[in-house]
């Protein structure tokens, strides 16, 4: 969405109090069997996690506080480990479908981190080692454009709606909210109430809630503390710890509901679920292996393109919102078709032309593109200026010549580039046997040396010149 | 043409030889051309081409990263009698009529092609698309072309091919297109985001390397503008004779700012800039003023039958828009539209990349609302903005321009650590082009 759209979004949001989406469609597809939510609380200065809610999403959460998150003892997270592994395991016998709720990045960022301490810590138990590396397989799927395995909900919400906030407010998430909760009257001036009060997965530490210098202060006290004092120092800690994790953990339950709540459908998204899927399955049963060939950081980088690729275009084919936009920035031709070649109707060879308004169009010549929903796909030929200002897109179809209703003039249209997007890993594996030297060696080889006449290659090609 | 220039020229002349030779003859399987705009790039692989397959009788492949490029080479190598010349692209494409009774393509891979000496012209991703029918070492030379603008990621797949590897590229402009964000991929040993040449050097550096010393291209005024902005390891010089260069109106001008800056161009300022009162339009994706302009300068140079002395007078087919914006773009074709101007061409930067023309008309990154973002600092994106012109680049922006220039803070945070900063980069050479422009008086207020 261009500035000047979104801009206008936030004051219409503004006038009527409500959320607007921006999309018709989901960006996610629909939850798989095995799906859960996960909120954390971390300690700001270390980036070390002293609480964490888990569990599936139509119950209570299990609840791990940790009095002592800086410590060597990482006992405390094994009922959290056992979840994981028993999440991955479900997941493993669904061939790799899993969905992992959470509130926004901070809590990824704090399972990335979890996971690169303990996935091969030889200290830590069993448990945790392979918590450790789920969450790296978690993190590192979640770099992925285009994934549908972690939901970061502050993330989706902020690419299906938005509100009548500054884009920077609403990486509040309980503020975002008030804007998604039709009991809520003013939203504008219950969400500035709502922010004064972090949703980051920090404790808060303002002058009303100063939870976080008060925990701080706590465990200092507990560290000295022996007996009954202790337990009661302990007790608040926990507390509070439990109180601001489950907050965490209400904020991700309201913010998925407000997001089903939007009811757009998935559509399209099939492809994006199938690599997710392959992805996940592959490395919960193989284990994680960051790429650092040269041929597998291609591969992973092609990968990663791929994904940004079919997402983009899975939302374009399903979402006549994002058409639009794409539409005004030229990436999508809408038009009528002016003329059809079809010397066998619903036969090859068939080309037609569109002429289209539109002065500003992305296509090039022998782009492959695809007429939106339908399976007619063709070339485009030729690109000329029409003297009204548009442009007359002519295209060789190359599939779906039976689709009469479209192949037939004055037949209305919107076309969109094909994605190149896939990975040749065919050839990487055939690199991968070659193992070129420019990537592979240590130094360059020396090769013979060639027999030159010592005249100047100018001379030469001049004389192999054309007259 | 002046002894210096001849001087300029002989020295040129030197390196391209010494290259070929190292290329051709020498024990290193890898040799870097960096090339500076319009230093003769592709007669670089013009030579080498032909010198490889009647000297040596090798088997060469000339690669470019785009299909356009190759299409580009193809057509400059028809000029040679060469006992093979194929061209090889993906099957759906069709050829441009500018080779299509002059050359036989293969659509996709086919058995028969690289059989004894000659050249055959292709793209990476074809090559890639058939690896499995192809075999290591079975070209004896392969060209890179544009060298620059090919990924590592993308030369990885076909490195192997050829027993000696030769990349032509210019390190100035635009780095090849990677869609995500690269800046976790920093940290690895491997860049393969990076230029293969860039990659390459990274892994090896003490790979042969040559620079082309001159630009034929551009005038003086404007490439040592260039030469110190984008090409700080890259010395080199023009070796255009200004007066083969010369601009001449038939209609003299009026007063305006726009007909003055034509005047500048005609007595021999290659490089100018036209500002429009005010600041861009805030939400707005054009600048519906700036637009404007451009096309009336581009109108301005047809109605004054401006002449280039002693070739041709010029036509819309001879002034190029530039603007890195598609929708901006948009804009300018509409007002050129609307002056029944719609032959003058108006592309983003992308797509002027490789491309020459006596005039062109380009839109400030700069000429905008807010604050600057990356995309409209990148060095690559201006360098090649402003080396297009074979006379006279107009830059044309609001007059804001010297305010964002001088208020522009930069983070630190921009790239990885350690990591080359495009931005910070573009942004330097934004201010010294300012800078310079302001003070040589070619800037003129409308």
């Amino acid at each position: 969405m261009n500035a000047f759209d979104d801009t206008l979004c936030r004051v219409m949001a503004r006038h009527m109090n409500r959320a607007i989406p921006t999309r018709i469609s989901s960006g996610l597809s629909s939850d798989p069997d095995v799906s859960i939510g996960i909120a954390t609380i971390k300690i700001v200065t270390e980036d070390q996690i002293q609480a964490i809610a888990f569990g599936s999403l139509d119950g209570e959460p299990e609840v791990i506080v940790r009095l002592d998150p800086i410590g060597r003892d990482v006992s405390d997270l094994v009922p959290f480990a056992n979840f994981m592994d028993q999440t991955a395991s479900h997941a493993l016998a669904a061939d790799g479908a899993l969905r992992v709720w959470i509130p926004h990045s901070v809590t990824l960022e704090a399972l990335d981190i979890l996971g690169h301490r303990y996935w091969q810590n030889q200290t830590a138990p069993d448990a945790v080692v392979r918590m450790g590396k789920i969450c790296r397989i978690l993190a590192h799927e979640a770099t992925f454009p285009g994934q549908q395995v972690v939901a970061d909900v502050s993330a989706l919400l902020q690419d299906h709606v938005v509100t009548g906030l500054a884009p920077i407010e609403e990486g509040h998430l309980d503020a975002m909210l008030a804007w998604l909760d039709p009991a809520v009257r003013d939203p504008l001036t219950e969400s500035r109430e709502r922010i004064r009060l972090p949703a980051s997965g920090i404790l808060p530490n303002t002058p009303d809630y100063p939870s976080d210098d008060r925990v701080d202060r706590l465990r200092k006290e507990a560290k000295r503390a022996t007996g009954h004092r202790r337990a009661i120092l302990e007790a608040d800690i926990e507390a509070t710890l439990r109180r601001w994790v489950l907050r965490e953990w209400r904020l991700l339950i309201g913010a998925r509901q407000a997001f089903l709540g939007l009811g757009l459908p998935s559509v399209g998204l099939d492809g994006l679920v199938k690599d997710s899927t392959a992805r996940m399955n592959n490395a919960l049963a193989n284990g994680h292996y960051p790429a650092r060939r040269p041929d597998k950081l291609a591969v992973l980088l092609a990968e990663m393109e791929a994904g940004l690729e079919k997402a983009e275009l899975a939302a374009l084919e399903s979402d006549p919102a994002l058409r639009e936009q794409a539409q005004h920035a030229g990436g999508v031709v809408r038009g009528v078709v002016s003329d059809v070649r079809q010397p066998r109707r619903n036969f090859k060879p068939c080309s037609i032309d569109v002429d289209s308004d539109q002065g500003v169009i992305r296509f090039r010549v022998d782009d492959k593109v695809r007429v939106v929903g339908s399976n007619v796909t063709g070339i485009v030929r030729s690109l000329s200026s029409m003297p009204t200002g548009g442009t007359k897109v002519s295209i060789e179809i190359t599939g779906g010549f039976r689709q009469a209703g479209i192949l037939s003039v004055d037949s209305q249209l919107e076309v969109l580039r094909e994605g190149y997007g896939f990975v040749n890993h065919r050839a990487f594996k055939l690199v991968s046997q070659h193992q070129p030297w420019v990537f592979f060696g240590e130094g360059a080889p020396t090769i013979a040396a060639g027999t030159s006449s010592g005249r100047s290659a100018l001379a030469i090609a001049t004389e192999v010149r054309r007259p | 043409m002046t002894v210096q220039l001849q001087e300029h020229q002989q020295n040129a002349n030197h390196v391209l030889d010494a290259a070929i030779e190292r290329v051709l003859f020498g024990t290193v399987p890898l040799t870097i051309v960096k090339s500076p705009p319009g230093a003769g790039k592709t007669f670089l692989v013009e030579c080498a081409s032909a010198v490889a397959v009647t000297e040596s009788a090798m088997r060469v492949i000339v690669v470019t990263p785009g299909v356009s490029q190759l299409y580009d080479v193809a057509d400059r190598l028809l000029d040679y009698r060469l006992p093979r010349l194929e061209l090889a692209h993906a099957k759906h494409r069709t050829l441009p009529s500018l080779l299509a009774d002059r050359l036989t393509a293969s659509s996709g891979w086919a058995q028969g092609l690289n059989v004894g000496p000659g050249v055959l012209v292709t793209n990476v991703h074809l090559l890639t698309a058939n690896l499995d029918k192809l075999t290591p070492g079975m070209f004896d030379l392969m060209i890179v072309d544009e060298a620059y603008q090919l990924a590592a990621k993308d030369f990885m797949p076909v490195a192997g091919l050829a027993a000696r590897v030769m990349m032509v590229g210019d390190p100035g402009q635009l780095d090849p297109v990677i869609s995500i964000d690269t800046s976790n991929l920093e940290v690895n040993a491997h860049k393969i985001h990076w230029p293969a040449p860039a990659y390459a050097l990274d892994r090896f550096p003490d790979t042969p390397v040559f620079g082309l010393p001159v630009t034929r291209r551009l005038l003086p005024d404007t490439s040592d503008l260039i030469q110190a902005s984008f090409y700080p390891d890259l010395p080199f010089q023009s070796v255009v004779d200004p007066n083969d260069r010369r601009l001449r109106f038939a209609a003299s001008g009026m007063e305006s700012a726009v007909d003055q800056a034509l005047d500048a161009i005609a007595r021999g300022a290659s490089l100018v800039a036209v500002t429009v009162p005010g600041v861009a339009p805030a939400h707005e994706e054009a600048d519906p003023d700036v637009a404007a302009v451009m096309a009336y300068l581009a109108d301005r140079l047809l109605v004054r039958q401006a002449e280039w002395v002693g070739q041709r007078h010029l036509t819309e087919a001879d002034i190029g828009c530039i603007d890195p914006h598609v929708i901006a773009g948009g804009a300018i074709s509409d007002r050129l539209r609307q002056r029944g101007r719609s032959d003058i061409r108006v592309e983003t930067v992308e797509r002027w990349q490789g491309l020459q023309l006596p005039i062109s008309i380009v839109r400030h990154p700069l000429s905008r609302a807010g604050r600057p973002t990356a995309f409209d600092l990148e060095a690559g994106r201006w360098c090649v903005s402003l080396s297009r012109h074979q006379i006279g680049c107009i830059i044309v922006g609001r007059e804001s321009i010297a305010n964002v220039i001088r208020e522009y803070v930069h983070r630190c945070d921009t790239v990885a650590a350690g990591a080359r900063d495009a931005t910070w980069s573009g942004f330097r050479a934004h201010r010294k082009i300012w800078n310079a422009l302001a003070d040589q008086g070619r800037i003129f207020a409308l």
